[in-house]
């Protein structure tokens, strides 16, 4: 019923697609969508929506249970507060507002309904760029309606534990390791002793960042190359962007660093004017802190993904 | 060649020939152990999963890759013939072209279409492709102001290369043409009718042509 400022459809990455140039699409911050998914008994990728800063508010068109995990801490149902991180039985005819959060970027309204997109391949989130997924491969609009489809009910986690919520400040900590350009930096260590802000030009596809600017050497144009969610690029002007999950699949920019695997969930949580810290990690810990993370949440969430 | 690691998830073999892009791309998708096999204009990247292989790992399957055999031919789809129509409509930067190349208007369409094309890449927006000559492209300069609308099926050249917008999309690269082909269809898998290594030819069609060829 109002839209916010972009709502889509996103569930599932789009993956082993880079070489038709489709980018990753699916949830900016997939641990999120897990825990929103896990408290209605979905599995951890299943299409939800993600909601973006603003409010956003819904009408429920069937019974169901709903959950909302990210950035929202409360979830209006017929104006009563409720909590996030907990599931929620709704009746049809209640409206579901998420009020905009203070800190954080992006929350998920998760359903004990499945949101069936068709799709030849993948699993219906929505790809911008491409006009396909979610509904007609846009950002919902007021009026719009998805559709849902009861199935049977699994045993659904009531509520997240309390050691389980990830709570998001506007700072935000991301550990690096090498991009194939690093070492075109005058100064090697010039992005993790640089205090970044991020700047309001952002949206799923990357976050410009406001600091520095940094130095680099261009060594004449880049031919087009693969570059990846979490990939760090230095444009001539030296302020860089971190690109998410919608980021295109090449890129002619020299790529300064990568944040890691275990990170990127993060980047879908940064509003602008959030303040960004780089720590530069080797691959080999990066792969350590990988395996830990996802030891710690398969724990709870055994299905979860980190792209 | 020696793999660069980049990131902690992925690795990226640089400064290659078009025909080892191809053959390491087809012999590293037989390896099935990639997520995500990319290949760049002179460069491929490989994406991994660290849970199934350590950076040592990764480094020594990719280097591997480098004593795969190089028959391009093997690795190819097949050569593609792609309708396009010149029409003033379609190709608003026709005159920027064809005075940058020091040629008439008239002879654009001939400069283009004479020429036999690979396509180096997929990238930028889904299934856009990037095709390269043998011959000279001209290093036309991207536009100084670029558009917030491109329509799918445009013809741009820009730099050496010549790019097919496969979905409606932002650009700077100068338009001189359209196709009347579905380059990027999500109802078909996979959705890209180009793919890298493939042959690409332009036949000529008129603006009657066109609009028959891409009726509903």
């Amino acid at each position: 019923m109002i839209a916010g400022l972009q709502t889509s459809v996103q569930g599932a990455p789009y993956r082993g697609l880079r070489h038709q140039a489709i980018p990753a699409s699916g949830a900016a911050d997939p641990l999120s969508l897990a825990l929103a998914n896990h408290l209605v008994g979905r599995p951890g990728e299943a299409l939800a929506v993600e909601v973006t800063l603003s409010a956003a508010r819904f009408r429920a068109d069937a019974d169901m249970d709903i959950a909302v995990a990210g950035a929202a801490t409360t979830v209006h149902i017929s104006a009563r507060a409720c909590p996030a991180h907990t599931c929620h039985a709704v009746r049809a005819g209640d409206e579901i507002e998420l009020p905009m959060p203070a800190t954080g970027a992006r929350s998920y309204l998760a359903l004990s309904h499945a949101i069936d997109i068709p799709s030849a391949f993948g699993a219906g989130s929505t790809c911008f760029s491409g006009h396909f997924g979610g509904l007609g491969g846009r950002a919902l609009c007021a009026g719009d309606g998805i559709e849902t489809r009861a199935i049977a009910a699994v045993n659904a986690a009531q509520k997240t534990p309390a050691n389980r919520i990830p709570r998001y400040e506007n700072a935000f900590l991301l550990r690096t390791t090498d991009g194939p350009e690093s070492g075109w930096l005058e100064r090697p260590d010039a992005l993790s002793i640089t205090s970044w802000r991020a700047s309001p030009r952002m949206n799923r596809m990357g976050i410009a960042l406001d600091g520095g600017p940094l130095s680099c050497r261009t060594q004449g144009n880049l031919a087009s190359s693969a570059v990846f969610p979490g990939t760090i690029q230095c444009p001539p002007g030296g302020q860089p962007f971190l690109l998410g999950v919608d980021g295109q699949t090449s890129g002619g920019y020299p790529r300064i660093a990568q944040v890691i695997r275990a990170d990127r969930h993060l980047i879908g949580q940064i509003r602008p004017g959030a303040s960004v810290q780089f720590v530069h990690v080797s691959v080999s810990d990066a792969q350590k802190i990988y395996r830990q993370k996802l030891d710690f949440w398969r724990e709870y969430l055994r299905d979860l993904q980190l792209d | 060649m020696i793999p660069l690691v980049a990131g902690d998830d992925w690795i990226l073999l640089n400064g290659l020939a078009r025909a080892h892009i191809l053959a390491w791309s087809a012999a590293a998708s037989r390896q099935s152990d990639w997520q995500e096999i990319v290949p760049g204009i002179d460069s491929l990247a490989l994406k991994y999963d660290p849970l199934d292989m350590t950076e040592a790992q990764a480094l020594a399957k990719a280097a591997v890759l480098a004593h795969s055999p190089h028959d391009i031919a093997a690795n190819e789809a097949a050569p593609i013939t792609l309708p396009v129509c010149y029409a003033a409509a379609f190709a608003p930067d026709r005159q920027l072209v064809a005075d940058h190349l020091g040629i008439p208007v008239d002879a654009l369409p001939d400069w283009h279409r004479a020429r036999t094309y690979h396509v180096a890449m997929l990238g930028f927006l889904p299934g856009f492709a990037y095709l390269t000559s043998a011959r000279d492209m001209g290093d036309i300069p991207r536009l100084e102001t670029p558009r917030e609308i491109v329509p799918s099926g445009s013809v741009g050249v820009l730099g050496k290369q010549c790019g097919l917008y496969p979905v409606e999309g932002p650009g700077g690269w100068p338009l001189i043409g359209r196709v009347a082909a579905r380059l990027f269809d999500p109802a078909r898998d996979p959705p890209a009718l180009l793919s890298a290594g493939q042959q690409v030819r332009f036949a000529l069609v008129s603006r009657d042509e066109f609009d028959r060829l891409t009726a509903p």
